[in-house]
């Protein structure tokens, strides 16, 4: 199985995406410490310093190592997505489970020309985030065929069950 | 298998109806003596019967709307199959034509409830093996006992490609799991949520500091203090502790009256009820996953009961997944390896203790969240002054009871964690207080997710989540720390199967 990387576009949307995010927790933070006057307690402002500088920590550290450590695989039986900065996540999902192919763009996905591909199985969603649109399309093309493919062949030996489908050995050889 | 178009049965026009109709009486009941008022002031003559009749209309008015739209509905209603489809359509005002396909039903339920079961009628509920609406019934139609026999043969025979034979038919019947009203009651007890127990663990450590730090001199002064009506209050307080769970016990004893699970072909009939009968059939290859629980209370005694993760079933409180009831393990294996052989649950008995390392993956865990819940709160409280006050005493001895706990939690969390992998299935287990297996099928996991903190991908190990095909609550099935070579053999057999 080879594992794919992202292109130098997906850093920027991860910077841009963890930034967001990071301004964003820190206003929430700020005004519910100002409405509450908790600023007047040494502790929870000592608190609130080192959950922000922990933030901003991450919002500027965590997108190159996210960047470096996302890889996604298709090959002929499933697809394997790992991603994460401190804790890792690897998704694995056979072909033969999908049942409906997603692509999606957020605004910020629009603003750096990036797509995701959505794969949904019988007991949930996988997501393949950053992809260039060209390259997301290639792969919803080819995840659709396969799964074409895949309800043919299962009517295919619905149909005639009296053919015994193919010793597992022989196909892969 | 029969094309001809019926009807619901006439009560569902009552049973829609009904609800209205009775608040609607309600209502009228209410304004009864208005009504009797203002006929009484106005005198029945030819000036009044106007207004007498306009009353007397608006009190008919609402029910003959009601039943006269249910009664529309009931009659413009067809449900009737057609080749592989089973069709229900209403031509009403919104007219809607449903299309269902019998080989994809995933289990039959009838159910019956107390006016059901008085006029021989019941409730075909039927559920299909889709995700999108897992947690909700698919189709639901009231009928006549004997018509609603004969649909679910045909639905059965239609979604088996015509191989079901009736239990009547082929006369034998397999290992069956009946349940006795004393193995009912056990049940009960047995199965005890361990959130109870929590509660009452609680209320005990609270009382016990309460007592040890000085604030109440003993327990007849909590019971006395401030006055006799106080006294009852508590009393009173007390009583409705026990009575709720003394219902919660009776109420769980009419549901599981007359448990009956047995296996017929390639089917799983289980009956109970009391109050509301409910008698599913499931087949066998629409059961996603074996659950094994044991409580807290049948933990101690050596006991489990079994469940099916299945899609349709526990949709609402009365629908219950059980296909064992609590008893000792080695009967429950033996029962399972009749009912369900191909959900090995016996396997249990190989499931492996936690990996090396994964103890000290737990005491991290424990400690982070010593820190956060007791050392982190107990530093603010220190800053905000809550220490020089009457309560330091109680606060110290919370935290040191909140860490306590929080110790014991992990340590009970560590002792349940089990990884078994078989040739065709999986066999994972979890819980704290409650001890939980699932046996899945690999052919039935629909993806995989592992994940790893930097402690355990220093330790190579995995925990992690695979998906099923079930109800919200049950799509994804946890399991802890399984090593490299684990997870290797469970990828590998899910692309295979």
């Amino acid at each position: 199985m080879t594992f794919q990387t992202l292109n130098k576009k997906a850093l920027g949307c991860m910077y841009a995406a963890a930034l967001l995010g990071t301004g964003v927790t820190a206003a929430i933070l700020t005004v519910v410490m100002f409405y509450f006057s908790l600023f007047s307690y040494p502790i929870l402002s000592a608190v609130y310093f080192f959950f922000l500088a922990v933030l901003a920590a991450d919002g500027i550290c965590s997108p190159p190592f996210r960047y470096r450590r996302y890889r996604y695989a298709i090959d002929e039986e499933c697809i394997d997505v790992r991603e994460g900065y401190l804790w890792v996540e690897e998704h694995i999902v056979p072909m033969e489970r999908l049942h409906q192919i997603t692509m999606a763009q957020g605004p910020i996905d629009r603003m750096f020309g990036l797509t995701k591909v959505i794969v949904t199985t019988a007991g949930g969603e996988v997501t393949i985030r950053f992809l260039e649109y060209e390259k997301a399309q290639l792969i919803s093309e080819s995840l659709k065929k396969k799964i074409n493919q895949i309800a043919m062949e299962e009517r295919k030996g619905e149909s005639q069950p009296e053919h015994p489908p193919e010793p597992i050995a022989r196909q892969e050889k | 298998m029969t094309t001809e178009k019926i009807h619901c049965h006439p009560t569902i026009i009552l049973e829609k109806a009904g609800g209205l109709l009775i608040a609607w009486v309600v209502i009228l009941l209410s304004q009864a003596e208005g009504i009797a008022a203002l006929l009484i002031e106005e005198g029945i003559n030819q000036d009044s019967l106007p207004l007498i009749l306009c009353i007397l209309g608006l009190m008919l008015l609402i029910p003959l709307l009601v039943t006269g739209y249910q009664f529309l509905v009931w009659r413009k209603t067809w449900i009737y199959m057609d080749g592989t489809a089973f069709i229900i359509e209403r031509n009403t005002l919104n007219r809607k034509k449903n299309t269902y396909s019998i080989a994809h039903i995933s289990n039959i339920n009838m159910e019956q409830n107390l006016f059901e079961l008085l006029v021989h009628t019941c409730r075909l509920k039927l559920d299909m093996e889709n995700a999108s609406d897992a947690d909700s019934t698919d189709i639901s139609i009231l009928l006549s006992l004997q018509k609603a026999e004969e649909l679910k043969s045909q639905l059965l025979s239609g979604s088996q490609g015509g191989e079901h034979t009736s239990f009547a038919m082929d006369g034998k019947q397999a290992e069956s799991s009946y349940a006795s009203f004393p193995e009912i009651l056990s049940h009960c007890i047995c199965s005890l949520p361990g959130y109870y127990l929590v509660f009452l663990g609680c209320l005990t450590g609270v009382l016990l500091l309460l007592l040890s730090a000085g604030e109440v001199g003993s327990l007849s002064d909590l019971l006395y203090e401030e006055g006799e009506g106080s006294f009852f209050m508590k009393m009173f307080a007390a009583a409705i502790f026990i009575f709720t769970y003394g219902y919660q016990i009776i109420k769980r004893l009419m549901a599981f009256y007359h448990f009956t699970a047995y296996r017929q072909g390639n089917d799983i009939i289980i009956h109970y009820g009391f109050f509301r009968k409910q008698d599913y059939t499931i087949p066998v290859g629409r059961i996603h996953a074996l659950r094994i629980v044991q409580p807290p209370i049948a933990r101690l005694m050596g006991r489990a009961e079994a469940r099916i993760v299945c899609i349709g079933i526990g949709d609402s409180e009365e629908e219950l997944t059980q296909l064992s009831l609590c008893r000792k393990k080695e009967d429950l294996f033996q029962c399972l390896a009749g009912i369900l052989p191909e959900f090995p649950a016996s396997s249990l008995n190989h499931m492996r203790r936690p990996p090396k390392h994964a103890g000290k993956l737990y005491a991290c865990s424990c400690l982070c969240w010593i820190g956060i819940c007791c050392l982190l709160p107990y530093a603010v409280t220190i800053s905000l002054g809550f220490m020089e006050t009457q309560w330091d005493t109680f606060l110290l001895y919370a935290y040191l009871w909140l860490g306590g706990f929080l110790v014991l939690y992990s340590l009970l969390r560590y002792s349940c964690i089990g990884f078994y992998g078989e040739s065709a299935h999986v066999l994972f287990s979890g819980g704290s207080l409650t001890k939980t297996a699932m046996v899945i099928p690999y052919s039935h996991i629909q993806h995989l997710c592992v994940r790893q903190n930097p402690l355990s991908r220093y330790y190579g190990l995995y925990r992690g989540n695979v998906y099923i095909l079930a109800s919200v609550v049950n799509r994804e099935v946890g399991f802890s720390y399984i090593t490299e070579g684990e997870k290797d053999l469970l990828v590998l057999k899910m692309k295979k199967v």
